[in-house]
């Protein structure tokens, strides 16, 4: 059985996103969150029986969390958990309702996000364990994003240029959003180009910037989203892939071969029977700049390696033949895990978009990435979903 | 760059898994398992081989050599514990594997990918602990000329 089309996004929120917004604790960005996008479905607590909260697992084990939400927010649910695939966990949070509610499982569920950076109930702490990375100097995603980012140009003459032009796309977008982290701030090629190294070759302005703040997403029935509140967009394909390639060798020879990850986007192009030509508005998961060219790839949108100069020629902005990141992405809108990707992409299709709507957008595309790049092997996940109105 | 505050380097924290290894870097030997029934060497250590899942090996020391897959220097340190900007590298072992570890003996600048190198030890600054690293092979590019 295909479950295209038989489920629908019918509430999207996110809460302020910035830097150090200290009024609410991570468990206060996802109440907020889950509170405003019920609201946004027309719906009430008690029309939602399943509850999902994507954990980023930096601050120590929070056993239950997903439980704790859902009885904060006063809802007794069916479905729950609390989910931890990195940066691919909203799209994957939403494929879960999905399967649940057509398993007959639950049949409303609320899928949320919060972070707070700076709590001050969690002392800041080294990670337990990462014996193959710390002790070598290795910390945080940066660096090992700069070295596939430095492998991808060794492999295909990718430059800091293009990484730059990815950065600076998104500015633009976000200065289109007045909800966004950076928005009121452009930035130039020049500006990227001359911002300080994080881990060379990623400079400052490759890097999203850290985002207090949340959200939450509302899953249903397509038989009950048609009689709410908003049009129902349609969830109608989805995929996933899980691995660690980089580090095996045998299976592939070049960092630059994503195949692992093509098998999420193809999963759910066969699922919505749709190709890529039909999508008019997508959001690829940009922790890094780098990552937003691998996501290009593996996705299908270009061809392994030229991810380069399909993004230097313009393609990937708005008013190019496929419009990325139109909220302003992880880099510009703010890290949401990429919560933010599933919004964004709900309100192109509603046509709520104002300056940065993508006109008659029908087919909306998004992916997660993330996973662990401190623990050994470095292990990601993606996630892939196609949206219609 | 200095740092203004430093912290001590941080040591490995072996598991029951990994401790055979580290125990072999203290002699200064890299030791990896090696699958009795498939040949693969593997790298991180575990208790099954992930290419045919038997959990026959042998911990069998690796010849050092080894080459440069990718690396990126590091110029904000998020844990204040070495002096930037420092090399991290994705080292290839001979072997297949590959694993982090830093490029010592030359510039940072003077480091390519596919740079053949060789295993050395190194000491962790005022503590008894031996870290593997790699060193550029005699056979390495000629370092470039300062400016
Ligand atoms: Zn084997």
């Amino acid at each position: 059985m295909s479950l295209r089309d038989k489920c629908a996004l019918v509430g999207v929120s996110l809460t302020r996103l910035g830097k150090k917004i200290s009024d609410k604790s991570t468990m206060g960005f996802a109440l907020e969150g889950c509170k405003k996008a019920i609201e946004d479905a027309g719906l009430t607590k008690d029309d939602v029986d399943g509850l999902l909260f994507a954990h980023p697992s930096q601050q120590g084990e929070r056993h239950g969390f997903s439980g704790r939400v859902a009885d904060l927010l006063g809802i007794s649910s069916n479905f729950n958990a609390t989910v931890d695939c990195g940066g691919a966990t909203p799209i994957v949070l939403v494929q879960m309702a999905a399967l649940a509610i057509n398993a007959g499982m639950c049949h409303t569920v609320v899928c949320c996000y919060g972070w707070q950076n700076n709590p001050i109930d969690v002392p800041p702490s080294l990670p337990p364990n990462f014996e193959f990375t710390l002790p070598q100097g290795e910390i945080s995603a940066v660096p090992f994003l700069a070295q596939i980012a430095r492998r991808h140009m060794h492999d295909f003459g990718t430059t800091g240029k293009q990484l730059g032009t990815v950065a600076v796309n998104c500015r633009k977008h976000a200065c289109l959003n007045p909800n966004a982290q950076m928005y009121g701030k452009p930035i130039t090629l020049e500006d990227h180009q001359n911002s300080r190294w994080v881990s060379e070759p990623l400079r400052l302005l490759d890097c999203c910037p850290w985002t207090d703040g949340g959200g939450a997403v509302v899953v249903t029935s397509a038989a009950r989203a048609k009689s709410l509140k908003h049009r129902p967009i349609y969830v109608s394909g989805f995929g996933q892939a899980h691995g660690a390639p980089l580090m095996r060798p045998w299976r592939n020879p070049k960092i630059s071969d994503w195949a692992v990850w093509t098998r999420a986007s193809d999963t759910a192009f066969k699922m919505a029977g749709v190709t890529r030509k039909d999508i008019d508005v997508a959001q690829l998961y940009d922790a890094f700049t780098i990552v937003f060219l691998v996501q290009l790839e593996s996705s299908g949108f270009c061809k392994i390696g030229e991810s380069g100069p399909f993004v230097g020629t313009g393609k990937t902005a708005l008013g190019g033949e496929l419009p990325c990141n139109t909220a302003g992405g992880l880099l510009s809108e703010g890290h949401t895990m990429g919560l933010g990707h599933i919004v964004e992409s709900v309100c192109q299709l509603r046509g709520e978009c104002g300056d940065r709507q993508v006109k008659n957008a029908e087919f909306a595309f998004a992916t997660g990435f993330g996973g662990v790049v401190n623990e050994y092997p470095p292990s990601f996940s993606c996630s892939a979903l196609i949206l219609r109105r | 760059m200095m740092t203004e505050f430093k912290l001590p380097k941080p040591l490995p924290t072996p598991t029951e898994d990994s401790k055979p290894f580290w125990d072999g870097c203290q002699r200064q030997e890299l030791l990896l398992q090696k699958c009795d029934d498939c040949g693969t060497w593997r790298f991180p250590p575990g208790i099954l081989c992930p290419r045919c899942m038997s959990t026959n090996s042998k911990w069998t020391k690796a010849s050092g050599k080894a080459k440069v897959f990718s690396w990126q220097v590091t110029h904000q340190a998020f844990y204040p514990a070495w002096d930037t900007p420092y090399n991290v590298a994705i080292v290839e072992l001979e072997e297949g594997p590959r694993m982090h570890s830093n490029i010592v003996g030359c510039k940072n600048e003077d480091i390519y990918i596919d740079m053949p190198l060789e295993l050395t030890f190194e000491k962790v600054e005022e503590q008894e602990w031996y870290l593997p690293k790699f060193k550029p092979a005699s056979n390495a590019n000629a370092p470039r000329k300062s400016k």
